[in-house]
């Protein structure tokens, strides 16, 4: 009877467990996708980065984390990601990743419409021009603070991707291949 | 000292303060149950496709088993998984602390934050021997007996 008992108490918890998620407006998937997956996998060893290279880390807060080139290309092949661009249009009529969104950092509001593209559970990879490119960091901030959960910032930006020779988009990508 | 720990005002204080824990804990977890996902997949201990699924039921048997001890029903099987949950936390920050991984453990969400550490293995020490204590002292409720 006492195993019994031990038993029936998991099985109610278990079920109870699983009702509530089905109902729940905070529920979560019964099994992780790819993605939820990797992002847990790289906020964890960006978190395990020494100070020195640590961009940014607030312990009580959402924050975005750093993701090097083959991260980015790992989760652009795998279609997990939405790429942002925060240089202008120019810029990014000229060359970008190919499928990402433009929004100049200049011009970033709460309101935009691209940004409704996005769900805050949504893995995000913004980039810039290289390393030493401001937006691509202030626009990873704004969207901290807008709640967006999975913000990546890839840091070596486009120069990087095109020396790698990822795909791009762009009108001087169709130039170069006429 | 056998007096103290039999004493019944001393054992209803430690019922409630171990009931208290347990129902927090997993109200805590169930109402943020992305925060526990990050913290269990921190432990790195389970596969990952099995996360979701250990967050989804692990703080539901901690509030029922919880409550049902808080009220002195069925203690002697809440109590013993109540034991069997804390050994399970235990194994899981002394594996955490000797890969010398350092995070907060998730035991109460971010509205505690704890330190993995000897400091959480040794609180749960102690609300180990606090249950056993109820559970060698206090008679099982009528409820059960009827």
């Amino acid at each position: 009877m006492f195993y019994l008992r031990i038993l029936i108490i998991i099985l109610v918890s278990v079920a109870m467990g699983i009702i509530y998620n089905l109902i729940s407006l905070n529920s979560i998937p019964f099994f992780p996708d790819e993605s939820a997956q990797l992002a847990n996998e790289i906020k964890h060893k960006a978190e395990n980065l020494p100070d020195s290279v640590r961009w940014k880390y607030d312990p009580t807060a959402l924050k975005w984390y750093p993701i090097r080139a083959d991260q980015a290309y790992f989760v652009f092949d795998k279609k997990m990601a939405k790429f942002i661009d925060p240089r202008d249009e120019w810029d990014f009529k000229e060359i970008h990743i190919k499928g990402a969104i433009n929004i100049p950092a200049y011009k970033f509001s709460r309101s935009m419409a691209d940004l409704k593209k996005l769900n805050k559970d949504d893995m995000i990879v913004v980039y810039c021009e290289d390393e030493y490119c401001d937006n691509g960091k202030s626009i990873c901030d704004s969207l901290i603070d807008l709640m967006y959960k999975n913000v990546f910032l890839y840091k070596g930006g486009i120069d990087e991707w095109q020396f790698a020779q990822y795909p791009l988009e762009g009108t001087k990508v169709k130039r170069d291949a006429e | 000292m056998k007096k103290v720990l039999s004493n019944k005002y001393f054992l209803l204080g430690t019922r409630v303060l171990i009931g208290l824990v347990f129902i927090i804990s997993g109200i805590i977890k169930i109402s943020n149950p992305h925060d526990f996902v990050d913290a269990v997949t921190n432990f790195k201990m389970l596969p990952p496709e099995t996360v979701n699924l250990f967050v989804i039921i692990i703080p539901w048997i901690e509030f029922s088993s919880g409550l049902l001890f808080l009220f002195n029903i069925y203690s002697k099987e809440t109590g013993t998984i109540l034991i069997g949950l804390l050994i399970m936390f235990s194994i899981a920050v002394a594996v955490a602390f000797l890969r010398s991984i350092t995070f907060t453990c998730g035991c109460f969400g971010d509205i505690f934050p704890q330190e993995i550490g000897l400091l959480k293995i040794v609180e749960n020490l102690i609300l180990i021997g606090l249950i056993a204590n109820i559970l060698i002292n206090t008679p099982q409720n009528t409820l059960e007996n009827k």
